[in-house]
């Protein structure tokens, strides 16, 4: 059973048998229409929240991808880079970007719930 | 798809003949061994005949200018007047070589002189360098001039404002100049205004603009009201104003950048002065500066002197931007097509190109939206917003004119429009043409209307529905020879 | 009015649709005080047969040399073109279309950059090129950037002996990048300093080595091999910017470990043109062409079970990337990419391999000759070179009047070097293409020794 926290920009953290899994929305692959390639930081980075640790493109696309808390990258989903197409099938499921150590899980706190990212205004933001 | 030349290659079949080649070994003793060749490269091997009917068959597969209606938003696909190409092939331009001695290019040096001249006066600007290859190239060339400025001057502005309607290479050229990009929100009529200009400014401190690249008409194809407001107040806090010249085919001879407070342009002479856009190139970008940037052009810059033409290295030049002088044949065609004109065509050029483009929205404008409906310049955009409600885009309608012998407009851009066409007719099209065009075009809307579905086949096209997805996905950009497959 | 095609009938009934009278009124959007008062100071147009005239007039004011009779290089060079060439390239359909974007209708020009991306990766050995880049130079200048973005590394390695204009390009735009560059020194045989550039690579923040193949004065770089390796083990890339004929007779590029490859293509079938428009070639290895600036097109399937082209990976490029773009590329020189790939299938293997070899042994065969003149020195202990070769006159003074000597017996004879290369004072930079044959060079020789006695 995992549990989600989202923030603005479409990015979730998820807690799945104790690890965390950094990734895209289900709204945000959506709205990016068939995804043709993610880009991935390496494996050991450090990334501090708000910081770009990514993109995503489609065919007229691209997007940055932001930290949603501080972490560091312990894997990444290597699928992505033959599969980019997982991210639309699954995004908050195999569609996972990366694996993250969390420096300070106290950060999640600040983030929406599920709940609260769903009732979101999205097209707003 | 037509098999690609490689795959055409038969061994054997294509011998080359080269003056006094006698006695040569394919393999050179002049090289080190370690990085000598050792074989061919797998270069195809086509007998001449077949190499022509494979280049006439893949020209008979595209669609120019001279196959017919190209209403381009933003691009001024007009006609590529013939006697600029016979003039520009001739072996007094095209076999000179850069490195003769100027006495050996008098006529080239007039020749750019003359055209340095006829650009700064079109655009009231005071010196001109012709050797930007492109609009982009020429944006950047800009970009760097006032990063020059500003170190000259001894200010470290940062930041470059550029409209919501601006082209994308505006953002692209100002960040690699090393400026930071802050977009500028137009109003309810598509233009800017000082009000909210200045409201960016203060807020992002009125000491750190560097300056605002704009075009005008803008992408809207809409004249903007308060340009020499802009001007005098950015003006005012030290900053600088880029104009962007894709867009000066609509006022030739009316206004001029330079009066409406413009610091610098550049020109596309591949739109406005009629040279061919060549399947995407060869352009030229030439820009023009006002008298306190002139310092700062790029080299070489033709002057006249006591003992005829001569090139001239402004004396804080930001350096080079590209090879030599420019697309030096390019500039033989502008001025061609400048020389033919002269003073009063311009302006029917300007006149003609207004007419046509006000001419098709006025035809259109009940069929479909117009989200900034007003007389326009030489462009309008409208939205195919309606239509998607019934389940078409401006995509499929974009589609739709290619299967009936026009190209499409301009879609998706700019960006504030939603399902945007933009409509560019240019002054060398007929009312005939343009009227087919409306036709097309208001047949589409009912249509549409009736039934959806049907309207987004597309018959008369061999190629149609490429995968853009999947191409990049798993690029394929390259043929690959047998021998390294088996690798 | 040349050109536009509307009679006044036309005007008049497409005024009154918008309301209006007179043609000029369609203007009266325009806020008054910045509309300009009086007309341009142009002349009046020209009909065609004026025209013409006009241009020969200013054309007769240049000097045509002979081609073979063109011993100048630097960046661009004298082959012969072959008229099919132009005769196809000069198709209309091809040169009156704009960028391939709508590719139902644009199968022809796509296809002939997807030839003209295979005939680059063939030459350089890598595996992705794009449409094409302006020119040499600015190719790569986007090639230093490009390896700066790959590895978010700031000191570019240039080496001594570049062709100048390259470096000149490079040092204009790094007005914004603001990168580090150095550049490598050479020893008094002009050859690079080894230890130099291992005290360079020792920082870990070189992005890029660069290396010219040949090198501007027309000679390889010893060691190249070695010198790669030794960029590749301090994590830094080699960009190379290569002649498009040196690969006729050696290895490529990509053979050589280059990460990423320039050239100028202008030597495949673009006249001389006074130096533009030119052709900029820019490849790389697969694993990077996400960061390869510029158009590419792609191979993808279609409707009916057919295959087509696009352009493709356009995400990379600024229409839709903006400020975050990794370059401001907008148009490539698509149809000096497809004379290009029209000279090449035309000469074809056969062609291309007999013209390298040919340039080569012109070019040494005149070398030979020269050893045997007085008053002129190679510039370094002669090495391995390709068609070019740096000559000095012992009397540096000498250069300027016997270069003039030539030109009156119509001989463009070099490119001086003292501009560029200090040490290089009175030395000529020497280039032969498949043009001459030994007879030409043997009138050369007797021409440059009268005149170096005269």
């Amino acid at each position: 059973m995992a549990t989600f926290w989202f923030q603005k920009t479409h990015e979730y953290i998820a807690e799945v048998d104790g690890e965390y899994r950094v990734g895209i929305s289900e709204f945000a692959a959506q709205e990016l229409g068939d995804i043709t390639f993610v880009e991935l930081p390496d494996v050991g980075a450090t990334i501090a929240q708000g910081e770009r640790f990514g993109t995503v493109e489609s065919v007229k696309a691209v997007s940055d991808v932001y930290a949603p808390v501080d972490f560091q990258v312990t894997a990444v989903n290597e699928a992505l880079a033959d599969e980019p197409e997982k991210v639309n099938a699954d995004p908050q499921g195999d569609g996972w970007f990366i694996k993250a150590k969390l420096s300070d899980p106290s950060q999640l706190d600040a983030l929406m719930s599920e709940a609260d990212y769903d009732a979101m205004d999205k097209e707003a933001g | 798809m037509a098999k690609l030349i490689f795959e055409k290659s038969r061994a054997g079949s294509k011998r080359y003949d080269v003056a006094d080649f006698t006695g040569l070994e394919p393999e050179s003793p002049f090289v080190p061994e370690d990085i000598r060749r050792t074989g061919p490269l797998p270069l195809p091997e086509v007998a001449e005949v077949d190499v022509v009917r494979h280049y006439t068959a893949l020209s008979r597969n595209n669609f120019g200018v001279d196959v017919g209606f190209y209403p381009l938003g933003s691009c001024t696909m007009k006609y590529n007047p013939k006697v600029n190409e016979e003039i520009a092939s001739l072996p007094e331009w095209a076999q000179l070589h850069p490195e003769q001695p100027v006495e050996t290019t008098q006529g080239a040096l007039l020749l750019m002189h003359e055209l340095q001249y006829m650009l700064a006066e079109i655009s009231g600007m005071r010196a001109v360098s012709l050797q930007p290859a492109a609009g982009a190239h020429g944006e950047l060339t800009g970009m760097l001039m006032f990063r020059a400025y500003f170190n000259d001057v001894g200010e470290a502005r940062k930041v470059m404002i550029v409209p919501d309607s601006s082209h994308g290479t505006n953002p692209a050229s100002a960040t690699i100049a090393g400026f930071k990009v802050v977009h500028l929100e137009s109003d309810e009529r598509g233009m800017v205004t000082v009000k909210a200009l200045k409201a960016l400014c203060e807020k992002h401190g009125e000491g750190n603009i560097g300056g605002i690249m704009m075009t005008n008409p803008n992408t809207l194809g809409v004249f903007e009201q308060e340009v020499k407001e802009v001007a005098e107040y950015l003006h005012s806090i030290g900053a600088l104003l880029y104009y962007d010249g894709a867009n000066l085919n609509a006022s030739l001879g009316y206004v001029r950048p330079g009066d409406m407070g413009f610091d610098q342009v550049h020109f596309n002479l591949h739109k406005t002065f009629s040279t061919p856009h060549g399947g995407g190139g060869p352009g030229s970008g030439p820009v023009g500066v006002c008298e306190k940037l002139k310092p700062f052009l790029p080299y070489p810059i033709v002057e006249r002197t006591d003992s005829g033409f001569g090139f001239h290295r402004p004396e804080k030049s930001i350096g080079r931007m590209k090879l030599y002088f420019g697309n030096f044949l390019v500039l033989v065609k502008a001025l061609v097509y400048l020389r033919a004109l002269g003073r009063e065509g311009l302006k029917r050029v300007a006149e003609n190109a207004v007419l046509n483009a006000n001419y098709i929205q006025e035809r259109l404008k009940d069929a479909y939206d117009i989200p900034y409906y007003q007389r326009c310049m030489h462009e309008f955009v409208l939205s195919a917003a309606r239509q998607k409600k019934l389940g078409v885009r401006a995509l499929d309608i974009a589609k739709k004119l290619l299967n009936d012998g026009f190209h499409a407009p301009t879609i998706y851009f700019p960006l504030i429009v939603p399902e945007a066409m933009m409509i560019e007719p240019t002054e060398t099209e007929s009312r005939e043409t343009l009227d087919a065009f409306c036709d097309a075009m208001l047949r589409y809307a009912r249509e549409i209307e009736e039934d959806p579905e049907k309207f987004k086949e597309l018959p008369n096209l061999r190629i149609q529905h490429l995968d853009e997805v999947a191409a990049a996905r798993n690029p394929v950009v390259r043929w690959v020879p047998e021998q390294s497959k088996r690798e | 009015m040349p050109y536009i095609p509307n009679t006044d009938a036309d005007r008049s009934e497409m005024l009154e649709l918008l309301g209006l009278k007179r043609t000029e009124d369609i203007f009266d959007v325009i806020p008054g005080h910045v509309r300009l008062d009086g007309d341009l100071k142009l002349p009046e147009g020209m009909p065609e047969s004026e025209l013409v005239e006009y241009f020969d007039y200013l054309g007769a004011a240049n000097h045509v040399f002979p081609a073979r009779r063109i011993l100048a290089g630097g960046g661009v060079y004298a082959h012969f073109i072959p008229p099919v060439v132009k005769e196809l390239a000069h198709r209309s359909e091809m040169y009156s279309s704009y960028t391939p974007y709508q590719p139902e209708v644009s199968q022809g020009m796509l296809q002939a950059i997807f030839e003209y991306q295979s005939f680059v990766c063939l030459l350089t050995g890598m595996d992705a090129s794009n449409a094409s880049s302006y020119d040499g130079a600015t190719a790569l200048m986007d090639a230093v950037l490009m390896a700066h973005n790959i590895t978010r590394k700031s000191r570019i390695l240039l080496p001594r002996f570049l062709n100048p204009q390259f470096r000149g390009v490079i040092e204009a735009n790094n007005l914004g990048m603001q990168l580090e560059l150095m550049t490598l020194p050479v020893d008094s045989k002009g050859v690079l300093e080894r230890d130099a550039l291992s005290k360079e690579l020792t920082t870990d923040d070189v992005a890029a080595l660069v290396l010219q193949i040949p090198n501007y004065l027309g000679f390889y770089e010893e060691g190249i091999r070695e010198l790669v390796k030794l960029a590749h083990d301090a994590g830094a890339l080699v960009i190379m910017s290569m002649y498009p004929f040196v690969v006729g007779v050696t290895c490529t590029p990509g053979e050589l470990g280059a990460d990423i490859v320039v050239a100028e293509g202008q030597p495949l079938g673009l006249p001389p043109s006074y130096g533009g428009p030119n052709l900029g070639c820019l490849a790389t290895k697969m694993k990077h062409i996400r960061q390869l600036p510029g158009r590419i097109v792609g191979k993808t399937p279609a409707a009916f079970d057919r295959e087509g082209f696009v352009m493709t990976l356009q995400a990379r490029e600024q229409h839709i990337r903006r400020e975050k773009a990794a370059s401001n590329i907008c148009t490539n020189q698509a149809l000096a990419a497809l004379q290009a790939t029209i000279y090449l299938s035309v000469i074809g293997k056969d062609g291309f391999h007999k013209i390298a070899r040919k340039c080569e042994e012109n070019a040494h065969y005149a070398a030979e000759q020269l050893a045997a003149v007085e008053g002129l020195h190679p510039a370094y202990p002669v090495r391995a070179f390709f068609n070019e070769f740096a000559v000095v006159f012992d009397d540096p003074a000498r250069l300027v009047p016997v270069r003039q000597t030539l030109l009156a017996r119509d001989w463009l004879a070099g490119v001086p070097l003292e501009d560029s290369f200090r040490e290089l004072a009175g030395g000529m930079l020497l280039a032969f293409t498949e043009l001459q044959t030994r007879e030409i060079i043997d009138e050369f020789v007797r021409d440059l020794k009268e005149a170096l006695n005269g």
